[in-house]
């Protein structure tokens, strides 16, 4: 290096000048390493921030970024510098960046979600946060954007999560209510059956009481029955024999004479018959309580035969008539007759049987309409008095008959004793309780069937019958 | 339009010690990703002035194995002290090893004991001599050496040139603030590419 000799400024005032010039390079020095210190210090909390930061310009473009941005996106910061955050975005979000750049100076803390590209094309879903304020008269807009890709898949999990949890719960619900119903319908044939058994039982149990007593009852009944013909034979000579005394004997001794008005012969000669008959319309019903019983308490051993359910019906019907007439004629207030009959296979019956039963609940049909008596069982005497008989068929197994009348139905405090021997709503002599208790008793025990009844109050009344069809 | 003929390069501090990356002040210098392109920049300049009139001048700084130049020394300079830097006679104070193949073109003025090239030196006879009117700056550092040089030079009547792209600053920050807003007050900035 070439060396050259030339003098050093010795100028005082120049050296003066130089001192004060080192001073101010001090000053400065000391300013610029605080300044830098400051700087440094920011740029380091910057710089190991995982939260992304920067500034725009007032056309939107990138003046500064943070490593963070490199670390999250993949893009060099910078090439980064001076393009528009846009150019990052997918393009479906761009106008969420545009809106936001409108926000007003002075504004901080708009936040939106947004949906960046990576620089290896994966998308990364970052939380703007953005301020604007106005610098030499322009805006500046400064913010972070904080990675939330997880974030957002962890709500779309759980989103996923919920659906196929909200899927699983309707499914176990579903398959519950299946089994619920499945179960109610497994508890509903349960309690018919032990509806069944009990009422089996009782009639088991009755049948065997029914059976002793109508034989202890059916001796003295004969009895009487049997000497109530001597009984009134006997009267009617002694009343005959009376009257030829009274006829040829016009003067009685006094002693006779008061005695005949002591028991007021006359009248005891006018009563005697009528009591004597009243003992045998007496005997009469205890007889028949007897047949009921004895009956009741018969063995499941009866002949069956295919029966044609139509025939037996039609049969039934025609004996009603003529005990009913005035009840099935086609006068308005009178009991109109409705067949709704289907075509249905023959069943296995026996006819007699059968018409005991038909007749009891065609009888019961018929005087509910007369029952209106009783207080608790309303009916509008406005409406037509019908009667509907159905046949149906409603598998290859069974056939059904309804038969349903629009009288005032059965309370329900008595519909579960339908079917309960000595049960009646009659008053007390006109019936004996035990025409339901016997037709259950023939279509249960001695055809293998069903029957059953329901019934609304001021609605009417619907008896069924299941048989099993035959096919012979 | 520069005047070749009364221009002169004032090469400050390039020295050992500040851009070998053993030099005992090396540390100091934040910015070092410029440090290559600030020596080829300037160079690059060199060769291609060595074949013109301007003057180039090289100004290091030097200091006794005591220091005594230095009297209560502040800052920077008493760091420099502190560390032995820029000891006459060691590596740290030698030109940079770029340099040498142009060194015959290069004229050393020697006695830079402070911030300030003009300061102690017979820097400013030197150009007087050869009718410099205008200087232009390149070295270390930003903040120091070239800003208090430049401003005396500016003081002394000379038309100040600031090489932007063969300055070197401790920080980022410091390069961009002088550059953009020091140097301008009294100085034009310019690339170097600008002056070939």
């Amino acid at each position: 290096m070439a060396t050259e000799e030339y003098n050093k400024a010795g100028d005082s005032q120049q050296s003066e000048a130089d001192s004060n010039n080192e001073l101010q390079t001090q000053i400065h020095y000391r300013l610029i390493e605080k300044l830098t210190e400051s700087e440094q210090r920011y740029r380091h909390l910057i710089e190991t921030l995982r939260e992304i930061i920067f500034e725009c310009d007032a056309s939107g473009n990138f003046t500064l970024l943070n490593r963070a941005w490199t670390v999250t996106l993949g893009y060099p910061i910078q090439s980064s510098l001076g393009q528009s955050p846009e150019e990052f975005l997918v393009p479906e979000d761009r106008g969420v960046w545009h809106q936001a750049m409108e926000i007003p100076a002075n504004v901080k803390g708009l936040c939106r979600e947004l949906r960046f590209l990576h620089q290896e094309g994966e998308i990364v879903w970052l939380e703007l946060s953005l301020a604007c304020k106005l610098h030499y008269g322009e805006k500046v807009f400064s913010g972070s954007l904080i990675d939330i890709t997880d974030r957002k898949k962890a709500a779309s999990n759980l989103r996923s999560i919920n659906i196929a949890l909200e899927s699983r719960v309707q499914q176990r619900t579903q398959a519950l209510t299946q089994s619920n119903e499945k179960l109610q319908k497994a508890l509903d044939k349960l309690k018919e059956t032990q509806g069944q058994l009990v009422q089996a039982e009782k009639m088991s149990s009755l049948g065997k009481l029914v059976g002793g007593l109508a034989h202890e009852i059916n001796n003295p009944t004969h009895f009487i029955h049997g000497n109530m013909i001597h009984l009134e034979r006997y009267c009617q000579d002694i009343l005959k024999v009376i009257s030829l005394y009274q006829k040829h004997y016009l003067q009685p001794i006094p002693e006779i004479e008061a005695v005949i008005e002591e028991v007021e012969l006359d009248f005891l000669c006018e009563d005697l018959p009528g009591i004597i008959q009243s003992i045998q319309k007496g005997a009469q019903h205890i007889s028949k309580i007897i047949l009921s019983l004895q009956q009741f308490s018969k063995g499941s051993n009866i002949n069956l035969y295919p029966v044609n359910i139509h025939d037996a019906l039609e049969n039934i019907l025609s004996i009603l008539d003529s005990q009913f007439p005035t009840e099935f004629n086609q006068k308005p207030g009178k009991i109109k007759m409705i067949r709704n009959y289907s075509k249905v296979p023959n069943i296995q019956g026996n006819v007699q049987y059968l018409n005991q039963v038909l007749i009891n609940i065609f009888s019961n049909a018929i005087e509910s309409f007369e029952d209106s008596r009783i207080q608790d069982r309303p009916v509008e005497d406005s409406h037509e008095k019908q009667i509907i008989v159905e046949t149906k068929s409603p598998d290859s197994q069974w056939v059904e008959i309804t038969i349903s009348d629009n009288g005032p139905g059965i309370p329900e405090k008595f519909q579960s004793r339908i079917f309960d021997p000595f049960f009646t709503t009659k008053p007390v002599g006109q019936g004996i309780g035990m025409g339901m208790a016997i037709s259950y008793q023939i279509v249960t025990e001695h055809h293998q069937g069903k029957l059953t009844c329901t019934s609304e109050l001021g609605k009417g009344t619907t008896f069924t019958v299941r048989l099993p069809a035959v096919y012979t | 339009m520069i005047d070749l003929n009364k221009t002169a390069l004032i090469l400050i501090g390039f020295q050992n010690d500040y851009f070998a990356e053993d030099g005992l002040v090396h540390s100091v210098i934040d910015d070092l990703n410029r440090y290559d392109q600030v020596v080829s920049n300037i160079t690059t300049l060199i060769k291609h002035w060595i074949e013109t009139p301007a003057t180039i001048i090289a100004t290091p700084i030097t200091f006794t194995p005591t220091y005594e130049e230095l009297v209560n020394p502040v800052g920077i300079l008493k760091m420099v002290q502190q560390l032995n830097a820029f000891q006459k006679g060691t590596p740290g104070a030698e030109t940079i090893k770029e340099f040498e193949p142009l060194s015959q073109h290069i004229v050393e003025v020697s006695g830079k004991r402070g911030l300030n090239a003009f300061a102690d030196t017979g820097l400013d006879d030197a150009l007087r001599k050869k009718g410099i009117q205008s200087v232009v700056l390149a070295g270390a550092i930003t903040s120091i050496c070239i800003d208090s040089t430049g401003r005396s030079a500016h003081e002394r009547g000379y038309q100040v040139n600031v090489l932007r792209d063969c300055i070197i600053s401790r920080t980022v920050l410091e390069q961009e603030f002088y550059v953009e807003n020091i140097f301008p007050l009294y100085a034009k900035v310019i690339q170097s590419s600008e002056l070939f």
